[in-house]
């Protein structure tokens, strides 16, 4: 392995301002870190640490970022890694292995050197999975473990992480940490680390610089970390009323069948909070969201004041409970503040949330803890006995989370009874929670790889197969040739799978088309020979019958090969294909898949969204405006996680040069000739049988 | 520190997210592949060749991704990159629906083109739509709908056309000015 060391950084006299804004980010910042040094950055939200974390990273050379004045100097090893925040924005590939191997491709390193440099980057950060492991099985921990060993990879002279652990759990913490101890111990390298817990990175790093409005305000060796909550008060004793939730045997489950934990009894007055705790995926947040009637139980009962909360109508519910999820983003549906909250009292009531000079911003656009305002006040607004709220002190700096104390007190003070999903020990201390914890439920088993012919051959042996029939087809449209094509195709099937029934499943909308498109044609085709009958435009004959059981079968041979050749293709082996063999522009080859994999990231948004759809009140709307409202904010969120992606993948050179190099082989071996000439085969055998018989019937003549 | 840009190249950022539109706009083909039959195919039963007054959305992943990300080739790739996923997941036109991409994606690009990638505004966009609309119709009435009459050939080839500079062109336009609105776009 190369040797690169650790990089010295110089910044001096950096001023940098964002478009738009008059104030700069950054003032006048003079720095030095010498090689190997560890610095932790510290500061309040929107003190400009990030931004001179991105700017040290190199991920800000564009105009569009902004206008700087002043210099960074990073000597040593050219490259730098950067980490940030949100684990699942900055999963790049669909394999463990290949998104390690991402950096190392754009920086066309050989494909000889890679997997060495891969499998050092994983021990290092102790995540020894199979190669093809799926990355979207991962958890947050593993996920930010996966960054980290990506960014090392690159085998950086200096590592930046912006808050690498504040979205994840306990265990996630912990792993990520553990995982940052051994890489410093095992690699030189110069570490800058933001976060807003420093406690956690006592005895890992030196020096702490602290951030204020843009200015270096202190600059000091590390010292032993004070209890970091003492500044928020703790509540007093709260005056507990009357019992406002109650569950009894309760059994919780996300798909409705099969239980995730329980069965629970306990009850909640008003004036209580209640956290519910434990490790990911025990069914913290199926509770929490069953508690507040959004899903059904499968046994036991929820009430809240008295009333089975999960059958009420939406609107009705909405005024019973106020939930308030992980992603706030989630909850709102109007255009601006003011119309989310209401027409009546929306000045006063964004006054008193701190929202009153935001009023007619559009909520997506506000800041996080905008957002955060806005879903708590819109939870507690109307009147409602239950606040429901999922992880709320996620990714919270402290001024924050005593902001967050404030409001759950003054629910709490209001009469209302609190349940919390939370792994946050600080937040249930100083709230003084009540707790249940949630045992983990066994792990989901991972799909296993496909394997058989289908899934050895290479994509675009499968695509041309699937294509050459097509193609042969379209010329003309007659029964002959459909039928001739569709046989040969249904008796080749047994070679190729074994799963029929299942296919039979995906070849439902072909058949539906096939049908729709042959009544179509039935009525309104050229009508020749007798006809049958006549009304309007609809003239159906001899003729336009047989042009309709033609169109049938011709949709059917069209898209039954690619049903059973091409659409369960891999993505990733789809992409190498055509960066390799067909020679397409890579970085947009691995552009697109980098965007199908934030796709199933934004999917799980989905269900969120329809749990607070009913949560807001218009869950029982109609279905089209439920659609369109939530596929653009699923459109917006995208986008914004996208925005993460594409820092992400620069800072591992992503776009660094027009071509690549290749962790995977695409390789066409001569037998996959045989895809393709089994498809021109059939094309060609039901074409000849179709002009043998004299039914050949040019679609252009 | 800053370099000259060059308003026409494609930095790694811009092919992010022409990529996540391309590929937001190919769930939406999945979608509207499966919602289309029922909603919109009885209508050709009723009224020939209306059912393609709902196949704009179909090119929405070429004008999207165009309109937000405002460089040469975004159509293109968008549309070619959305049809993937809705070829991916496994359609009623098979692999042919590559094809559809790259065609339909060129009628919108060649509409750029000819604006010389300046205007992004409702004009542009729906001239577009009704660009890559056009490639629609004479791809579905060439491959699927040589059998039909006249009659059903010229209503279904208009319906494209209006579809696309409505459906895809306004609409895409619209969701844009959404996005900007919704702050998740600097433009």
């Amino acid at each position: 392995m190369a040797s690169v060391g650790a990089a010295r950084v110089e910044v001096s006299t950096l001023s940098w301002t964002f478009p738009g804004q008059h104030q700069p980010a950054l003032h006048d910042i003079d720095l030095v870190l010498e090689p190997g040094e560890r610095v932790l950055l510290q500061g309040p939200s929107g003190s400009g640490k990030s931004t001179l974390a991105g700017l040290l990273a190199g991920v800000m050379r564009d105009p569009d970022d902004g206008t700087g004045r002043g210099d960074i100097s990073v000597s040593g090893g050219t490259s730098r890694g950067l980490v940030l925040q949100q684990p699942e924005n900055q999963t790049v590939m669909a394999r463990v292995h290949d998104d390690v191997a991402f950096g190392l491709e754009n920086s066309l390193v050989a494909p000889s050197d890679m997997q060495s440099r891969i499998d050092q980057a994983l021990a290092d950060v102790g995540l020894e999975l199979d190669p093809d492991h799926p990355t979207r099985e991962l958890s947050g921990g593993q996920r930010q473990r996966l960054a980290l060993a990506g960014a090392l990879a690159m085998e950086p002279g200096l590592l930046i992480l912006d808050e690498p652990t504040s979205s994840l759990d306990p265990d996630g913490v912990t792993a990520v940490l553990a995982a940052i101890e051994r890489v410093l111990s095992a690699r030189d390298i110069t570490l800058v680390v933001i976060d807003h817990d420093p406690s956690r990175w006592w005895g890992l790093v030196h020096r702490v610089i602290t951030m204020e409005c843009g200015h270096v305000v202190s600059d000091a060796p590390m010292t032993a970390p004070a209890p970091s909550l003492a500044q928020v008060e703790a509540s007093g004793p709260a005056v507990l009323g009357d019992e406002v939730l109650v569950a009894h045997d309760l059994v919780v489950s996300r798909d409705g069948t099969s239980g995730l934990a329980g069965p629970l009894s306990f009850s909640v007055r008003a004036g209580e909070i209640l956290a519910i705790r434990g490790p990911n995926g025990s069914g913290k947040t199926t509770l929490a969201m069953t508690l507040a009637g959004l899903l059904p139980p499968p046994q036991g009962s929820v009430s809240i004041a008295g009333i089975n909360p999960h059958p009420l109508g939406s609107r009705e519910l909405s005024s019973l409970v106020g939930v308030v999820p992980q992603n706030p983003a989630h909850c709102f549906f109007r255009s601006s503040v003011r119309a989310e909250l209401g027409a009546v009292g929306a000045e006063d009531l964004a006054r008193q949330w701190g929202l009153g000079h935001v009023l007619e911003h559009h909520p997506l656009s506000l800041s996080g803890g905008q957002q955060r305002r806005l879903a708590l006040a819109l939870a507690m607004q109307a009147g409602q006995k239950l606040l429901v709220l999922d992880e709320p002190s996620q990714s919270l700096d402290s001024a924050g989370l005593a902001e967050l104390v404030r409001y759950l007190q003054q629910a709490t003070e209001g009469g209302m009874a609190v349940v919390m999903a939370t792994h946050d020990d600080a937040l249930v201390e100083a709230v003084g929670a009540t707790a249940i914890t949630l045992d983990a439920s066994p792990p989901r088993p991972v799909e296993p790889v496909a394997v058989g012919p289908l899934a050895r051959a290479n994509p675009l042996a499968l695509f041309a197969g699937a294509l050459a029939p097509a193609v042969a087809l379209l010329s003309t449209i007659d029964v002959v040739s459909a039928s001739v094509a569709l046989g040969l195709m249904l008796a080749c099937l047994p070679l190729i799978t074994r799963g029929v029934p299942r296919l039979a499943i995906r070849m439902l909308p072909v058949g539906l088309a096939s049908v729709l498109s042959a009544v179509t044609i039935a009525l309104y085709g050229q009508s020749s020979g007798e006809v049958f009958l006549e009304w309007g435009l609809v003239v159906v004959s001899q003729g336009s019958l047989s042009l309709a059981l033609a169109t049938a079968l011709r949709i059917l041979a069209i898209g039954g090969p690619a049903v059973i050749l091409f659409s369960q293709v891999d993505a990733t082996r789809f992409a190498d294909a055509l960066s390799q063999q067909v020679r397409l522009p890579e970085n947009f080859v691995v552009g697109g898949l980098a965007g199908l994999r934030l796709l199933e990231v934004v999917a799980g948004d989905r269900e969120v969204r329809g749990w607070m759809m009913r949560a807001r009140g218009i869950g029982d709307t109609g279905l089209a405006r439920r659609v369109i409202s939530t596929a653009f904010t699923i459109f917006v969120l995208a986008i914004r996680r996208s925005h993460t992606l594409a820092m992400a993948m620069e800072a591992r050179s992503f776009g660094l040069h027009r071509s690549r190099t290749h962790y995977r082989t695409s390789v066409f071996p001569p037998r996959d000739y045989l895809w393709l000439g089994g498809g021109v085969a059939i094309g060609a055998l039901s074409l000849t049988a179709a002009l043998l018989t004299g039914s050949f019937n040019a679609i252009l003549g | 520190m800053n370099t000259a840009v060059n308003r026409f190249a494609w930095r790694p950022r811009d092919i992010v997210l022409a990529s996540v539109v391309g590929v937001v706009a190919g769930g939406l083909f999945v979608l509207w592949n499966i919602a289309n039959v029922p909603l919109l195919e009885p209508l050709g039963a009723l009224l020939p060749g209306f059912q393609a007054l709902g196949h704009g959305v179909w090119l929405m992943g070429g004008l999207l991704t165009a309109l937000v990300v405002r460089k040469p080739g975004a159509a293109l790739y968008g549309e070619i990159l959305a049809s993937t996923v809705s070829a991916l997941v496994g359609n009623q036109w098979g692999v042919i629906t590559l094809v559809y991409g790259a065609v339909q994606g060129l009628g919108a690009e060649l509409i750029f083109a000819l604006f010389a990638y300046r205007a992004w505004g409702w004009i542009a966009a729906l001239v577009a739509g009704a660009g890559s609309g056009v490639a629609m119709a004479a791809l579905d009435l060439t491959l699927y709908y040589a059998g039909a009459g006249t009659s059903f050939m010229t209503i279904y080839a208009i319906s494209s056309v209006v579809s696309g500079a409505l459906l895809a062109g306004l609409g895409s336009w619209a969701i844009t000015r959404g996005l900007v609105k919704a702050g998740a776009l600097r433009q």
